[in-house]
């Protein structure tokens, strides 16, 4: 589904934050990225969705490069970055529908799918006030229902657990869980060790903006936990 | 007083910084320089509507013997566009920044806030009255009033008073529309009518000093009566400036900085309530979903930025303030077209009627800028529409298409109505509308391509984005410079082929010009969005 092949990125000042990166995430898989602050994950996210351009290497998915056929790359994956900012001016339901149009979703599959969404993060009741009135966790639900209601090929979602409550962080498990088993993939970053540990079928860390690991899970993990793995490869086992 | 003295800091750079030519683009270097380049261009506005003016009026008072006139007069100018300029910046800066949980969680006192805020909003009047007195006061001289060099500092420290009242009437205003507009679902919609309201009433007395300005010789010994009464403060300064008079320097300090001191202690002691009242907002819990509409993409990105504009009072107001007065100007025309005949029949068909319609309607539409700030207005959420399977090309057709949209109802209205009341034939009616949309097109896509080129991001709110960002300020002169080309081309060479000739000229270049602009969009426009 994702093909990542010599993907680099290098900020303008020189910061090469991303060198040389290569995976992939097959349909039916989600794979977790982790990684310190500012080891290049949200910078890959945001190439392989689009809204970073970059200049070397090939990012394709589901076949359609990024960056050649952009809009049909686009018309098959949702994106959601750490900190969503949405559109203060507009209300829930029409931030919603305003997204259903720009991905041509038909009337009342968008009818079936924001109510059952939104029923599901409990949300229905506000989708009527503009989201300037939403707080920050209700805002990281409606960007989560966005992405779901355009049911993607490629989910990619960056921190999607930071805002949410233990209900909601639940539920969002088992849409990404749904959205595998409909032949999907998702690919996310992550802090939370042990949601990574727990709900990723293969993980890559990245350190320094290369890949210094990645495979399924149990193979990454063995009969130690990832954080164990995660400090050994990071070099800050031996300080404890 | 450190504490005190960082925060006035903070708020300075925070102003210069959202003037920045700089593109908010991450790496990118050099912005606090071309934030003094904006600050330049404010200034050079300042100076251009003044030296204008005051040189004119010179040129008609000295020999009325009524010099002290001008001095009268061009604060009274200072003062009112200064009000125009931050009477949004009132309700953006001092209480609606997106600042206000980190500033009112340090230890700091709301009062040194609010004062530290407010002190931003009076240094952008103070800059703008200055660049405004100080032809004025060269224009007094030049034209034989006396004083020297000590008129000159008494004007200027009349200036630094004289710049605390637009600086006070925006807080009031400023904070009355926040209040009303905190206590509606639809505060967006409600702000803008609310901000209409205002503007019209300033610009009805703008109009009612505009007329008593076009002929100064029969309205000046009233004008003179007007200032002892509202205009107080104007007299005072006058007194001081061109007659050394220290007495009303002092008056004139008292009554400058007594009611706005008081004003800022007031709110400033109220200050937290304040803000945590307007940050508030009306919310319902018990909405029900219901049968979703559906449209395109073109259609819901259309529907997404008339929503923006005309939610957003600063982006409205500021942006589509032209297109009001160009349909309001046509009504008036033919409401008054009696009067309007009468004068004509008076030139005896020596004023070119046509040219000078087309003149007035290219100038409203230059003060047209929706485009200018829309890249900037997507701020942080640009990563919606990046996002999104939709080009960039798409994406500029639809923002300027909205721009013409917006434009047309109002181009329609403004020159049907002027072209009947002043008895333009159907064929050069026809040839002002699309002379109107070709100069309107090329002002979006130039507004576009300057919001590519000048991007600002990361403005802490909608005001400084809309106000003073740098692609606004170049796509308001780069306008002007186009209006310049054209009326001195057209002057001094089209007139020579007749009316209809000249224009068809002029409109054959502006179509020139789209199409060069839509060019430079598709090309290097959509390579500025990707390095966005």
């Amino acid at each position: 589904m994702l093909k990542i092949e010599h993907f680099s990125k290098t900020y303008p000042g020189g910061k090469r934050a991303v060198d040389d990166l290569n995976l992939n995430v097959a349909p039916g898989e989600i794979f977790g990225f982790i990684g310190h602050n500012g080891a290049g994950k949200t910078t890959t996210l945001r190439a392989v969705a689009g809204v970073m351009d970059f200049t070397e290497g090939t990012i394709t998915i589901g076949g359609h490069d990024v960056r050649r056929d952009s809009i049909a790359a686009k018309k098959i994956t949702a994106f959601l970055p750490d900190n969503p900012d949405l559109y203060d001016f507009l209300t829930g339901v029409q931030y919603l529908n305003f997204i259903a149009d720009l991905y041509d979703i038909p009337r009342q599959e968008r009818q079936d799918l924001v109510q059952k969404y939104s029923d599901a993060f409990e949300l229905t009741g506000s989708l009527g006030s503009p989201i300037g009135s939403y707080s920050h966790g209700m805002k990281q639900k409606l960007a989560i229902i966005s992405a779901l209601i355009r049911q993607p090929k490629l989910l990619i979602l960056d921190e999607p657990f930071v805002g949410l409550d233990p209900v909601a962080a639940h539920l969002l498990k088992g849409y990404l869980r749904e959205v595998c088993d409909n032949g999907g993939a998702v690919f996310f970053s992550t802090h939370v060790l042990e949601v990574a540990e727990k709900l990723c079928d293969r993980i890559g860390i990245i350190r320094r903006g290369k890949l210094v690991e990645a495979g399924a899970t149990e193979d990454i993990v063995g009969n130690s936990t990832l954080e164990d793995v995660f400090l050994e490869l990071e070099g800050e086992k031996d300080h404890d | 007083m450190t504490k005190f003295l960082a925060l006035v800091s903070v708020n300075l750079r925070a102003t210069l910084n959202a003037m920045r030519f700089g593109s908010g683009r991450k790496g990118k270097k050099g912005g606090r320089l071309s934030g003094f380049g904006a600050l330049f261009l404010l200034a050079g506005l300042g100076l251009y509507i003044s030296g204008m003016y005051s040189f004119t009026f010179g040129s008609q008072l000295a020999p009325l013997g009524m010099l002290n006139l001008i001095i009268l007069i061009m604060p009274v100018i200072a003062v009112s566009f200064g009000l125009m300029f931050t009477v949004f910046a009132a309700q953006g800066v001092v209480f609606g920044g997106r600042d206000n949980d980190l500033m009112l969680s340090m230890p700091v006192s709301p009062f040194s806030l609010m004062l530290s805020r407010t002190l931003a909003l009076y240094v952008e009047n103070l800059i703008f009255t200055v660049f405004v007195l100080a032809p004025a006061g060269a224009a007094y001289l030049v034209f034989g009033g006396t004083g020297g060099a000590g008129f000159f500092v008494v004007l200027m420290v009349g200036a630094v008073l004289i710049s605390a009242l637009p600086t006070l009437f925006s807080l009031l205003v400023g904070y009355v529309l926040s209040w009303v507009s905190s206590k509606f679902l639809r505060r967006g919609l409600l702000s803008t009518l609310l901000y209409l309201v205002f503007f019209l009433l300033l610009m009805g007395m703008i109009m009612s000093l505009s007329v008593a300005m076009g002929d100064l010789s029969r309205y000046a010994a009233g004008l003179q009566g007007a200032f002892t009464g509202w205009g107080l403060p104007f007299l005072l300064l006058e007194q001081a400036a061109c007659e050394g008079n220290l007495l009303s320097l002092l008056a004139l300090a008292g009554l400058c900085l007594a009611p706005f001191l008081l004003v800022v202690w007031i709110f400033a002691g109220q200050y937290k309530k304040i803000v945590t009242s307007m940050g508030a907002r009306k919310a319902r819990s018990d909405y029900k979903l219901e049968r979703l509409s559906a449209s395109g993409h073109r259609s819901a990105l259309l529907k997404k930025e008339l929503k923006r504009f005309f939610g957003t009072p600063i982006y409205f107001l500021n942006a589509g303030l032209g297109l009001l007065l160009l349909a309001a100007g046509g009504v008036a025309c033919l409401v008054f077209r009696g009067q309007v005949g009468e004068f004509l029949s008076l030139t005896q068909g020596m004023l070119p009627v046509m040219p000078l319609l087309a003149l007035v309607m290219a100038f409203l539409l230059s003060t047209t800028e929706i485009t200018a700030s829309s890249i900037s207005l997507e701020g942080r959420q640009l990563w919606i529409l990046r996002e999104a399977p939709v080009s960039a090309g798409e994406l500029f057709l639809v923002k300027t298409g909205m721009q013409m949209l917006v434009t047309l109802p109002c181009l329609l209205v403004g020159v049907i109505c002027s072209a009947v009341a002043t008895g333009v034939d159907a064929g050069s009616t026809v040839l002002l509308l699309g002379l109107g949309l070709l100069f309107s097109g090329v002002m979006a896509q130039g507004g576009l391509l300057a919001n590519l080129c000048f991007p600002k991001l990361d403005a802490p709110n909608d005001t400084v984005v809309v106000k003073q960002s740098a692609s606004v300020l170049i796509t308001i002169f780069g306008s002007w410079v186009l209006l310049a080309i054209f009326g001195f081309g057209y002057a001094l060479l089209l007139s020579q082929l007749g009316e209809t000739v000249g224009l068809l000229i002029v409109a054959a270049v502006c179509a020139l010009l789209n199409l060069v602009l839509w060019r430079l969009l598709a090309t290097v426009g959509i390579k500025l969005f990707r390095d966005l």
